[in-house]
């Protein structure tokens, strides 16, 4: 008999051995071909490698301990605090002081458009660098084209940098109100800050399948605010 | 009519995202797909020793074998090579927004219906094909339970007719959904899809951002 097999039987009581299930049968249909096609065996309680038997391990492959040890089950929360759970934790409902603040339903139900949180509770705001269709006719030679992970991607001159969008997920409503309100308030805010290469008009794309809008140039912490002034 | 069910609006009252529905379809359809498309390169052809005729002398075109790829019944250089599999995984996150955009699509059409259990009187075909023309309940119809174990009425009826499915929580698919006119879900369904969507739209199964595991002693 296999040596599993006899570490199996000592370690199992004697009721156990006498239904055998039906799967990994051998071919004359005596006996399973594989201890591991029996129920005992998939189901025993999984133990550390320390507890192995010895003819299961490799010779030398068993941990030695110069110390005693003992294992204990108290402490349990430390290690549980350190896990990756796949849940993901309900926030508090005032605002915490690394900039988050939660939505206000009070005053986002006022507007015709809303605009939801992930699934992480934060804005669904994102910066994208895009790539663009080679158009080289002579007279856009104005434009210039950057190969970045393969990829043609806008670069502007004036910003020395490749052109930068960002990209405003998650809206349900009149997206169209949204755009224009989303753009008066960033061409105010350009205003304000009295800067004479931002006096070009601010660019957006509105798409309506994918319920999503696209501003050129990176104004990701104007938009964070724009959503906090309307409390989604 | 034996009550009111209460909906989640996560699942049941979604923007509906057209292009994610499209891209589950296309999924369902191109990931099981396998081109066996292929065309021997030269040395899987018999053998080019001779050539067909001498160089010269004969009033035709000089070649070194009948196999080249200018001849009829030629090898191929760079033809399909071997099966290609199309084999993709969606993101999960599209794959559950897909699902969750069917079901408000089939909500919002009137096209779901919710049943207590899939328990008939009898066995006949014709109960259940006059009663769901009775409920106007379209030409298919997909009944959804929470076990894939149906109890053997609706089991035997659906199996006679055309366009009438059964099906367990674990097969929902937005190919079926929307495949089917009408929708059906027992009680015990429809809360399983409930608590699976809502843990899969606020968990997260990417610990990227997470400490490795400790080592083992």
């Amino acid at each position: 008999m296999s040596l599993v097999f006899q570490s199996l039987i000592r370690r199992t009581p004697s009721t156990f051995i006498a239904r055998i299930p039906c799967r990994l049968w051998s071919s004359s249909g005596k006996f399973p071909s594989h201890p591991m096609g029996t129920e005992e065996y998939e189901n025993q309680p999984r133990k550390s490698i320390t507890e192995l038997p010895d003819e299961l391990t490799e010779r030398g492959a068993k941990p030695e301990f110069i110390s005693g040890y003992e294992s204990t089950k108290d402490g349990w929360d430390w290690v549980d605090n350190v896990l990756f759970k796949s849940a993901i934790p309900e926030p508090p409902n005032h605002p915490t002081p690394s900039g988050w603040v939660p939505p206000d339903p009070r005053l986002a139900r006022q507007w015709p458009y809303f605009v939801d949180r992930d699934r992480f509770h934060s804005y669904a705001l994102y910066v994208r660098i895009l790539p663009v269709m080679l158009e080289y006719w002579l007279h856009e030679q104005h434009r210039y084209y950057l190969n970045i992970f393969r990829r043609r991607v806008e670069y502007d001159i004036y910003a020395q940098r490749t052109r930068r969008f960002s990209l405003l997920e998650l809206i349900s409503g009149d997206i169209w109100a949204l755009d224009h309100d989303l753009k008066a308030y960033l061409t105010k805010r350009v205003h304000l800050t009295d800067d004479k290469s931002k006096e070009l008009p601010i660019l957006s794309q509105v798409d309506e399948i994918k319920r999503h809008i696209l501003v050129e140039g990176e104004y990701e912490e104007w938009i964070a605010d724009f959503l906090k002034e309307k409390g989604f | 009519k034996l009550g009111i069910v209460d909906l989640h609006p996560s699942i049941w009252q979604t923007s509906p995202r057209l292009d994610i529905l499209y891209e589950n379809i296309e999924w369902q359809k191109t990931y099981k797909k396998i081109d066996w498309a292929y065309t021997p390169p030269h040395h899987e052809y018999p053998s080019m020793r001779g050539k067909p005729w001498p160089q010269k002398g004969t009033g035709r075109a000089r070649h070194k074998s009948k196999f080249d790829p200018q001849w009829k019944g030629g090898y191929k250089v760079h033809g399909p090579k071997g099966p290609t599999s199309f084999f993709y995984v969606l993101p999960k996150e599209k794959r559950v927004e897909g699902l969750c955009t069917a079901l408000t699509v089939k909500l919002h059409q009137n096209d779901v219906h919710f049943v207590d259990s899939l328990d008939l009187p009898t066995h006949q075909p014709t109960y259940l094909q006059e009663l769901a023309e009775d409920r106007f309940w379209g030409p298919s119809v997909l009944f959804v339970d929470d076990t894939d174990i149906m109890p053997h009425n609706i089991m035997f009826a659906s199996a006679k007719t055309e366009g009438f499915t059964l099906m367990p929580v674990y097969g929902l698919n937005v190919y079926s959904i929307l495949k089917h006119t009408t929708l059906v879900l027992t009680i015990r369904a429809l809360n399983k899809i409930e608590k699976k969507l809502l843990h899969a739209l606020h968990s997260c199964d990417n610990p990227k951002d997470q400490p490795a595991p400790p080592d083992e002693p």
